[in-house]
Formats: C-alpha cells, sequence, structure tokens
C-alpha cells in the first residue's frame, strides 16, 4: 500500500462532514489529502467497523456486516471532508459507473480508501476512483463513480 | 401477489434500521416487482445533523437509496428460488447507477425492479426508483450473492 503524505489539510473534518448532512453513520475517521495528477487531489480516508454502530445491529443481527452501500458512505464522506463545498453546497454521488465488493468487512476490521480525484469539469463534475483495502491487506471494494457540487437548478427544496 | 413488511421480514435477515423496504406492492417472482420505501424525517440517518442546516441536506443518503432498491431486487430473487437456501444476500457488484433527483422526507419512493439473469448463482437486476411521476434513480446493473453465514464469518490466516 503506498502512503500518501499530505500536501495540504482536508476542507472539513469527517465530524464536520458528518453533521452536514443526512447519513447513516460517521463513515470516515480520518481523511488525508495530496496533490494529484491534472490538477486532481488523492485522498486516504480510514474507518473501523463498530459492532454497536446502531445501522450496523440490523446488519445482520447474527453477524456484523460492513455493507457495500457503507463502503460507498465512507468514500462520500472521505470526499466531501476531502474537497468541501462549492457555492454552499457538499459534493453529491451522481453516477456510479462501477463498484464491485470483493471481500467482507466484519466488526473490529478497519478500511482504507485510497482515491484519486478529479479534476473538475465545467458542470461541477469530477470522476473519483477508489481502491479500498481491509486491514489486513486484502481488497474489498472497487468503485469509479462521478461525484458532482448541486448547483442552483438542482432540487435541493 | 402483494408483500406485507412481515412478509419482508420473513425474507430478508436485514432488521431495523437496516431494513429499508416498506411493502412489495406487485411481483411476479422470476420477473419484476415494485417495492415501496417511505421515507421519513424519524429515521436515524437524520439523527446527527447540526442545526440549522439548509433543505438540502436533509436528502436522504444515495447509500440507503441503493439500499433500499437492493432489497427489492433481493426480495425478488429469494421469491424465486428454491427454500432451503438460507444465507445473507450481499451486494456484489454494481455498473451505471445514476442519481438523478433527491429524495427528501415525506417522499414515498417505488422501486421498479427486474430481475435480468441468474447465473451461478449470482443475480442480476436493474430498474428505476420513482417519487410519484418523477425517476428519482436508475440501475443499470446490480449483483448480488447469497453466502450462508459461516463463509461470511470464516476465518482469516
Amino acid at each position: 500500500m503506498t502512503a500518501v503524505v499530505p500536501a495540504f489539510a482536508p476542507d472539513r473534518t469527517p465530524a464536520q462532514t458528518y453533521a452536514e448532512a443526512a447519513a447513516p453513520l460517521p463513515a470516515v475517521a480520518s481523511v488525508q489529502v495530496a496533490a494529484g495528477p491534472r490538477g486532481g487531489i488523492t485522498l486516504r480516508a480510514e474507518t473501523t467497523v463498530d459492532p454497536d454502530d446502531l445501522y450496523l445491529t440490523g446488519h445482520f443481527p447474527e453477524l456484523t456486516v460492513y455493507p457495500g452501500v457503507f463502503t460507498l458512505e465512507t468514500l462520500r464522506q472521505a470526499v466531501s471532508a476531502a474537497v468541501g463545498h462549492c457555492a454552499g453546497r457538499p459534493p453529491e454521488l451522481h453516477r456510479l459507473h462501477s463498484a464491485r465488493f470483493l471481500a467482507p468487512l466484519l466488526a473490529g476490521d478497519t478500511l482504507t480508501v485510497e482515491a484519486s480525484v478529479g479534476p473538475v469539469a465545467q458542470d461541477q463534475s469530477f470522476e473519483v476512483t477508489a481502491r479500498c483495502v481491509r486491514g489486513d491487506g486484502v481488497r474489498t471494494a472497487t468503485v469509479r463513480a462521478v461525484f458532482r457540487w448541486p448547483t442552483d437548478g438542482d432540487d435541493g427544496r | 401477489m402483494r408483500l406485507d413488511h412481515a412478509a419482508l421480514r420473513a425474507l430478508l435477515p436485514h432488521r431495523y434500521p437496516m431494513l429499508l423496504l416498506d411493502r412489495v406492492e406487485d411481483v411476479e417472482p422470476g420477473e419484476s416487482l415494485t417495492g415501496v420505501k417511505a421515507v421519513s424525517g424519524c429515521e436515524p440517518c437524520y439523527r446527527g445533523i447540526a442545526e440549522d442546516q439548509p433543505a438540502d441536506r436533509y436528502a436522504y443518503p444515495a447509500s440507503l437509496l441503493i439500499e433500499s432498491f437492493g432489497q427489492g431486487a433481493a426480495v425478488l430473487w429469494l421469491l424465486s428460488r428454491r427454500s432451503g437456501t438460507a444465507g445473507l444476500p450481499m451486494f456484489t457488484a454494481a455498473r451505471d447507477v445514476v442519481l438523478l433527483h433527491p429524495v427528501h422526507p415525506g417522499d414515498v419512493v417505488h422501486h421498479r425492479v427486474r430481475l435480468d439473469q441468474v447465473v451461478d448463482g449470482a443475480a442480476f437486476a436493474s430498474g428505476s426508483s420513482w417519487v410519484g411521476e418523477r425517476r428519482v434513480a436508475e440501475f443499470d446493473s446490480m449483483m448480488a450473492v447469497v453466502r450462508p453465514v459461516d463463509a461470511v464469518a470464516e476465518p482469516r490466516d
């Protein structure tokens, strides 16, 4: 695993990111950000699967398994913390090109997400490519997605 | 055929607050299904939002919307399987999922799910999610398998 040397601080803390929008759980414990190619950034985020988390008690009562969609939630919160707001709005997941969930994350497992982010297109969207690894080095997921900052035309109601 | 919440609890291992399907309105086993998810401000995903956040921050998390659709796909598949194949449905892959419009508390989401293929114990589903006449998400391909609990929790080297 390549260590990312932070070139600059993330825009917000994981706690701020969790508190500023609906989210099933605080899905990121730490985020590091570094400059990436073509004006983008790279990020590295970590979390640990907490079997006492309310949502995880229901997934599943007999065995805690971090759902694949929570890996997407970890990625969203990491991206949001890293890139911050545009016109007062955090970025949102817009398109999932592909996601593959390769190995389970169970209670106590650590998840490390390493992602390339950007550059930003004219429509305020940006590509994110992520590789997710468990504490024992096993790859748990790969994700290719498009995030975007909503514009005033998008209905936030 | 219509399935109430009790029937969904009997089919799916997910439990509160991760059982994200309220009922199924129509189902053709092995073919298609319409699942219903009513989004409520009482759901725990809204508990962590800081005071005085604007309305757009109350958009239902994309991670939970995708999971809700996936549970509809799991129900459709499980209804068409032979009994005696207990286990945990695991979301293993997704391709071209597009989130078109945000969903907010008070919205009732209808998932229109098609079962496209079942190959070697893996099911492929597609479809879309609607709030009234508005399509809020599209799912080109979602893949899931059912794994025995012991296989998911097997010891690691």
